[in-house]
């Protein structure tokens, strides 16, 4: 029984830590000037982040090594240390717009300008990051993200048009007013969303933080494989919800205040004060992931000690670059940039640092040397390698397309 | 984990050794193995005997032209001022407790990095070490040396058994030229592709090993196909 | 790999040449239509921008949505419709578009100052002004979107009928 639970809690939280605030603006954008005819990119992009994640996972579990151990193994320094520039690059990048999303979404209920928030949220993060345990931090803010099923019931209670929606989710098309290369460029950062680098980072640093050994693989692939399509359920959700409300307006949605209108036409205050929840949860719980992730990868490619599951002197030079991430990003916001553009340079840029994050874990699942009987079968393989191709053209793809369309406009 | 210790048998070093992470006995993170020490014994053996760390082993690993050779000028203008600039950390092999997917050290952490003292030749050097032929053509570089346990009165060392040599293509650190049934298969088709000019070289089959020019010479068929190290 | 590191100093250079060719073959449009396309562009989010602080307005009517995040969605949309006005307002237009910069801009500011008032009565909680305020809203909002219409074709010759 206590097995189940511990199997149950793991699920929900990987569905409520699965939308960040690149998820929540590019689908809400995607809904409101596409409507569901991308929906097919989101699971194009879950399954993918579920074959790395299970992968990085599974490595973590049998070897005790995290990714970017791998990463510097496999590429050696030179190389190593340019993926370690490129990747570092892209998730302080999105640390900065997830701090961002968090002061956005607090200044929807405090009407205090977000830039004030920001030194606060930061503060906060910070200690989260230095004093609060693993497991909890992840339990906690993975639990209040379930908040965002209230997208999925305000979907629901706005009574769409269905049969329409299922038709453009099915669909490989593009609504007549748009060109090839827009629904591109919007795909590409959709898949950019969805394979966010820092996840494979985090998501296997937190099994060696948890300690996982292989007795725990069953239970990682029940939340990889059941938690994260669910997670990208809701952002379909999310998509579908500015899909019907802004759709028929022919508005294009740039800020979290309109990403919560569908859900207070639907159901009112409550469920508008359950979606800043949500909102406040995902950002938060995505802030902390990429603030740590900021840390594990430079501790990784130097072999300092890093995590949380030891003591913070033990770690020191860890949480000091932490603390220097976290006064980082607050200084970029600071500066007034507005968040909901970084966020969409991040989720571009992601789409670039993917192949160099991937590609190294894709071989050493398949070192005998490494996981032993628990290598790649060929599901696994087949996928990776087909995933790898997807992966190398976003890449390419992606700058030249936000600069042909002026990021998408 | 897989149960044997790489260190009693056969292995590559830049592929088993190299970059790994270095775990202490209470299981707390060390650093890397940026570098490894080689000593040439008094029977000329060469071997392995200790691990280095730190910037001053790591610098010198980003290679002699380009970027390297600035990040390397970068380092030294940095720290002109101290004597110590070049003289990386060193950790005995004497200490290491087991080799699996990281370096197990028997000791604890504190204190265990010391400085070398003394230049000694390390791994870096022979990487990418031109190969050639004894009329000069270029035969490749060292990708990789092959190292294996030896029981030697009174104790045991690691010894240089072999290069492996080739083009120097990348991925030549993933290992796929060694192991024709890792896959996935496409990845292993390309690389193995790439790679299809290694082969192994036996350290008595080398005519020369000139450490001063930076070069070696074999003679003519002493490059033999290549198979993972202990098979 | 010292072979390759020569290489690999050219990847850079050649990843820089690729996006600015690519950068540079942003669909070759002349002077006349990029100006038309950028109208569009920033009608198009001042009617967004219009819309949403009409629906939030509606919204609340209903009882739907609490104050201060109506307050933000203001704040928001007010700084949207700014940033679409400076945009468009700041560029040169050609000629044979005089007449449609002159109708646009003056739309646009006429947007921007609907939603400061709304703004303002939004701070001060003058709820019984939202109504009325919204009805406003609504025809910008049409008006707007007549216009991003009108938008769509080139510029008629200033003697021919509009």
């Amino acid at each position: 029984m206590k097995k189940f639970f511990a199997v149950a809690l793991g699920i929900l939280t990987a569905i409520g830590g699965f939308v960040d605030i690149g998820d929540l603006v590019t689908n809400a954008q995607v809904g409101a000037r596409f409507g569901l005819s991308m929906g097919w990119v989101v699971v194009l992009g879950v399954l993918g982040i579920c074959v790395f994640a299970e992968m990085s996972g599974r490595v973590a579990a049998v070897s005790g090594r995290a990714t970017f151990d791998i990463v510097r193994e496999r590429l050696g320094p030179r190389m190593g240390m340019a993926n370690l520039t490129a990747s570092m690059a892209v998730t302080l990048l999105t640390f900065v717009a997830e701090i961002g999303g968090v002061a956005l979404s607090l200044q929807l209920v405090s009407s205090v300008s977000y830039l004030l928030l920001v030194p606060f949220v930061a503060f906060a993060v910070w200690l989260i990051l230095w004093r609060a345990r693993f497991s909890l931090m992840e339990n906690v803010l993975g639990l209040f993200g379930l908040a965002l099923v209230v997208f999925g019931v305000a979907l629901w209670q706005l009574g769409p048009d269905w049969s329409r929606l299922l038709h453009q989710l099915a669909v490989v098309d593009k609504p007549g007013d748009e060109q090839w290369r827009t629904w591109a460029y919007y795909a590409v950062a959709l898949f950019g969303a969805a394979l966010t680098p820092y996840e494979v980072f985090f998501f296997s640093s937190g099994g060696v933080e948890e300690r996982w050994t292989a007795k725990d693989i069953g239970t990682m692939r029940a939340n990889v494989f059941i938690g994260f399509p669910l997670g990208g359920l809701l952002s379909l959700a999310i998509a579908g919800s500015t899909a019907v409300v802004f759709g028929p307006l022919d508005a294009s949605v740039d800020t979290l205040g309109q990403v919560g209108l569908p859900v207070a036409l639907a159901l009112g205050k409550i469920g508008l004060a359950v979606a800043i929840i949500g909102f406040v949860a995902a950002t938060l719980g995505a802030a902390c992931e990429t603030g740590l992730s900021v840390g594990y990868s430079i501790a990784q490619y130097r072999g300092w000690q890093w995590g949380k599951y030891v003591r913070p002197d033990v770690a020191a030079r860890f949480h000091l670059v932490l603390a220097l991430a976290t006064i980082l990003a607050t200084g970029v916001l600071l500066t007034t940039v507005d968040p909901i553009l970084v966020t969409e340079f991040s989720v571009v840029f992601s789409a670039v640092a993917l192949p160099l994050t991937y590609f190294p874990i894709l071989v050493v699942a398949n070192d005998p040397d490494y996981m032993g009987e628990h290598v790649n079968g060929r599901m696994a393989n087949t996928l990776g390698t087909v995933y790898l191709g997807l992966i190398l053209v976003a890449a390419v793809a992606a700058i030249p397309l936000m600069v042909l369309t002026r990021m998408g406009a | 984990m897989t149960d044997d210790d790489r260190l009693a048998a056969a292995l590559d070093a830049v592929l088993h050794l190299l970059d790994r992470q270095v775990v202490d006995v209470d299981g707390l993170l060390v650093c890397k193995v940026d570098d490894v020490e080689l000593t040439e014994f008094d029977d000329g053996v060469l071997g392995a005997t200790a691990l280095l760390a730190g910037p001053a082993a790591l610098v010198p690993r980003y290679g002699d032209d380009g970027y390297g050779r600035i990040l390397r000028d970068y380092w030294h203008r940095l720290g002109g001022q101290q004597a110590d600039r070049d003289d990386p950390y060193r950790i005995d092999l004497a200490l290491v407790e087991r080799l699996g997917s990281g370096v197990e050290l028997s000791v604890p952490r504190d204190g265990v990095l010391v400085r070398q003292g003394q230049r000694a030749k390390r791994l870096n050097d022979l990487l990418q070490m031109p190969v050639q032929d004894r009329d000069g053509l270029p035969v490749g570089r060292v990708l990789d040396v092959r190292l294996e346990h030896e029981t030697v009165e009174p104790g045991e060392r690691i010894r240089v058994t072999g290069l492996v040599v080739g083009r120097g293509r990348p991925g030549s650190y993933l290992g796929y030229d060694r192991r024709p049934d890792m896959g996935p298969w496409l990845v292993s088709r390309i690389l193995r592709f790439l790679h299809r000019h290694s082969g192994f070289v036996a350290l008595g089959d080398l005519d020369e090993l000139d450490w001063e020019a930076g070069v070696i010479r074999v003679h003519e068929g002493a490059l033999r196909p290549l198979v993972a190290a202990g098979s | 790999m010292r072979g390759a590191a020569g290489t690999r100093a050219a990847w850079p250079a050649a990843l820089v040449l690729v996006v600015a060719v690519t950068g540079g073959c942003a669909p070759g449009t002349p002077d006349g239509d990029s100006w038309r396309i950028d109208a569009q562009r920033a009608v198009s989010d001042a009617a967004a921008q219009v819309h949403t602080v009409e629906l939030a307005l509606r919204l609340h009517g209903r009882g739907r949505v609490f104050d201060r995040y109506l307050q933000t969605v203001l704040l928001d949309a007010e700084k949207g419709v700014g940033t679409a006005s400076d945009a468009i307002g700041a560029e040169q237009p050609p000629r044979a578009e005089r007449k449609r910069y002159d109708t646009v801009t003056g739309q646009l500011d006429e947007a921007a100052g609907l939603v400061a008032t709304t703004r303002i009565a939004v701070v001060d909680r003058e709820t019984d002004r939202y109504d009325a305020l919204a009805d406003r809203l609504a025809e910008a909002g049409e008006a707007l979107l007549e216009l991003e219409d009108e938008l769509q074709h080139p510029p008629v010759a200033s003697t021919g009928a509009g």
